[in-house]
């Protein structure tokens, strides 16, 4: 026996941990998802079927892809500049990545209500200084989700990208440049094609952790932003709808680690031929 | 020498205070095989990356083909290059690499095709188009670099330390490899290394840089024979160096300490001066210099090393200067020699050089 498996016992705590605090509550859901009132699907169908489930299925799916685009397209210039600047401007991007991750995003949700609401710092400013007349409408809609989302995940999509771009050897974006291509085509030849490890990290981990989003839209989007987690909440708060509310949990684990095993699977091919 | 292809006309790089090459002036003939020699921090890559149009000089301008060179950037220089560790793209296959700078310049998918399969069977990896770079060893991955900086046929072709990351044999092979493609193509070449059996195996001229300078351009056996500084001297091969001051200056001659030698530059009468003799050229017999013998030295025998075809012997001098002498095996047998018994060393004033000792 190898001395890996002697000491298998060790992961028995995650094992454990795992088993009590995810798998049951999982199979609990599943089973009450497909048993009640009557055993069936008749719970998916409604998910499925109504227009009002499937367009909140929609939302979620939307408002993840767009807060992981605007993610992909904020985070890349910012991973860029960390990777090629100097060592005290590096920290200082760093820091200023990181610390609106160590506050509450309870807290940074309430601040961008403040900053974004009709009465709000940005409109009382524009207003003041005369550049507007009516308050903008820039919070309980699809922006003032996405402004906040974006702004919660973004270091999930900066630094897989910085670990990825500071493994990249310059001579590659040189080597392309002296073969003939100019910078821009360089740039999308050679450079970018080898940051999409980090840049397809960077966005599973995003747009996964965006479906399951619960706060940020609930605090700072409209009625039509509704996210599966806010309607699997509103069910079971509201109507005490535990079958629904369960398949609709069910649907949104299936939903993520279905894309996660496609994300991964398309992923390990090019990984293999990179 | 015919018209120049690539005229360096009094180029400098400084980085604030530091100059990482200066006054370099250098004319590269259609064809020539040029290195750059010299050791780390001595400006040669600098120098390169300059002519490649990463690195703007600060001072002097670069001519290729007879036209200016520094307003034209980098992608448009038509300089092939060979990088350090090649740079092959790691995301792209063999063919996709070597027909990158065809793409790039618009040729049409089925000239592509064929150009890049003759660039492959050129360095001998005709089928291996759909590998990738990693699934290649180091030389197969040598030859790629090497194909695509020449499918495009640049009319100057850059290799920075190309053979560095090689082992010795695949060095020495890929060496001749790249000469004969050099010879075959007619490209003209500057090659950088540090390594200089490198640059006597395999060039035309060299270049030995030093503190970012030229120091001394010839071809190798002027470098080895007629060193014109100390530091080449130094730098190409093994020599000694006997320290005095330069006497009886006279025309090609000069004595150090009474030993007589050719000039290798103009020395003024007692200045500060080296005799550099090397090993192979040094003869010598048991016992002691016969006095008022020209050329000769006695010392006594330190050390005696076997090297097969040869014999080093390590003999040092009355002053404590210790001196190797290179023998040929049939000639080391006719004076056998012991550890701690008097020699006497004797050359002949022509093999020695006499230089300003810095």
């Amino acid at each position: 026996m190898t001395l890996k498996n002697r000491n298998l016992w060790l992961i028995a705590p995650a094992v454990t941990l795992i088993g009590v605090c995810f798998l049951y509550p999982v199979l609990w859901l599943l089973q009450r998802s497909v048993s009640e009132p009557v055993w069936g699907l008749q719970n998916y169908e409604t998910v499925f079927g109504k227009a009002v489930y499937v367009g909140v299925l929609w939302n979620t799916a939307s408002i993840a892809g767009a807060t992981t685009l605007l993610c992909a397209l904020i985070g890349f210039p910012v991973a860029y500049s960390m990777v090629h600047s100097r060592p005290w401007i590096r920290k200082l991007l760093i820091f200023v990545v990181l610390i609106p991750f160590w506050t509450s995003i309870l807290v940074r949700s309430f601040a961008w209500l403040v900053i974004l609401q009709r009465g709000g710092i940005i409109n009382d400013l524009l207003i003041g200084i005369g550049l507007i007349a009516q308050p903008l409408d820039l919070v309980y809609n699809r922006f003032g989700v996405l402004l906040g989302m974006v702004q919660i995940l973004l270091p999930f999509m900066v630094f897989p990208l910085f670990s990825v771009m500071a493994r990249i050897d310059g001579s590659f974006f040189k080597a392309a440049t002296n073969l003939g291509a100019n910078p821009l085509r360089a740039f999308f030849r050679v450079y970018l094609p080898l940051t999409m490890p980090g840049l397809a990290t960077g966005a599973m981990l995003v747009f996964i952790i965006s479906l399951g989003y619960f706060i940020t839209p609930e605090m700072l989007g409209g009625r039509g932003d509704t996210m599966i987690a806010q309607l699997i909440f509103q069910r079971i708060d509201e109507f005490g709808d535990w079958p629904l509310a369960s398949a609709l949990a069910i649907v949104l684990l299936v939903g993520t680690g279905l894309l996660f095993i496609v994300i991964n699977s398309i992923f390990k091919l090019r990984g293999g031929r990179s | 020498m015919t018209e120049p292809l690539l005229k360096l006309d009094n180029i400098g790089k400084a980085y604030g205070a530091v100059d990482a090459a200066k006054d370099i002036n250098l004319d590269v003939a259609p064809g020539e095989f040029v290195t750059f020699l010299g050791p780390s921090g001595s400006g040669k890559t600098t120098t390169l990356m300059m002519v490649a149009g990463f690195t703007e000089p600060t001072a002097g301008h670069i001519h290729l083909g007879g036209k200016p060179l520094d307003p034209i950037p980098v992608w448009k220089r038509d300089i092939g290059m060979v990088f350090q560790h090649y740079a092959l793209f790691p995301h792209m296959s063999v063919a996709q690499n070597v027909s990158f700078p065809l793409e790039m310049r618009g040729v049409s998918k089925r000239d592509r095709k064929q150009q890049v399969e003759q660039a492959l069977e050129m360095v001998g990896l005709s089928g291996f188009g759909k590998r990738l770079p990693k699934e290649l060893s180091g030389g197969q991955q040598q030859r790629v670099a090497l194909a695509r900086a020449m499918v495009f046929r640049p009319s100057l072709l850059l290799m920075d330390e190309p053979l560095g990351a090689l082992d010795k044999k695949l060095r020495e092979h890929m060496q001749l490899e790249i000469m004969h493609l050099h010879k075959n193509m007619g490209t003209t070449v500057i090659y950088v290394t540090h390594d200089q059996e490198e640059a006597l195996v395999m060039s035309d001229r060299i270049a030995v840089f030093n503190n970012g300078r030229i120091e001394q351009i010839g071809s190798p056996r002027d470098l080895y024979e007629a060193p014109q500084t100390k530091f080449v001297a130094d730098f190409i091969g093994e020599t000694n160096f006997i320290t005095g001051k330069a006497e009886a200056v006279s025309g090609q001659g000069a004595r150090v300490r009474g030993l007589a030698g050719q000039l290798g530059t103009d020395l003024n009468e007692g200045a500060p001066a080296v005799l550099a003799i090397r090993p192979e050229r040094l003869h010598v017999v048991n016992g002691h210099a016969v006095e008022g013998d020209d050329n000769s030295l006695s010392g006594t025998v330190r050390e005696v090393i076997y090297l097969g075809q040869s014999r080093k012997a390590i003999i040092a001098l009355e002053d404590g200067t210790e001196v190797s002498a290179l023998e040929q095996a049939a000639q080391a047998e006719a004076t056998a020699l012991e550890v701690g018994a008097p020699a006497a060393l004797s050359f002949r004033a022509r093999d020695a050089r006499i230089l300003a000792d810095v």
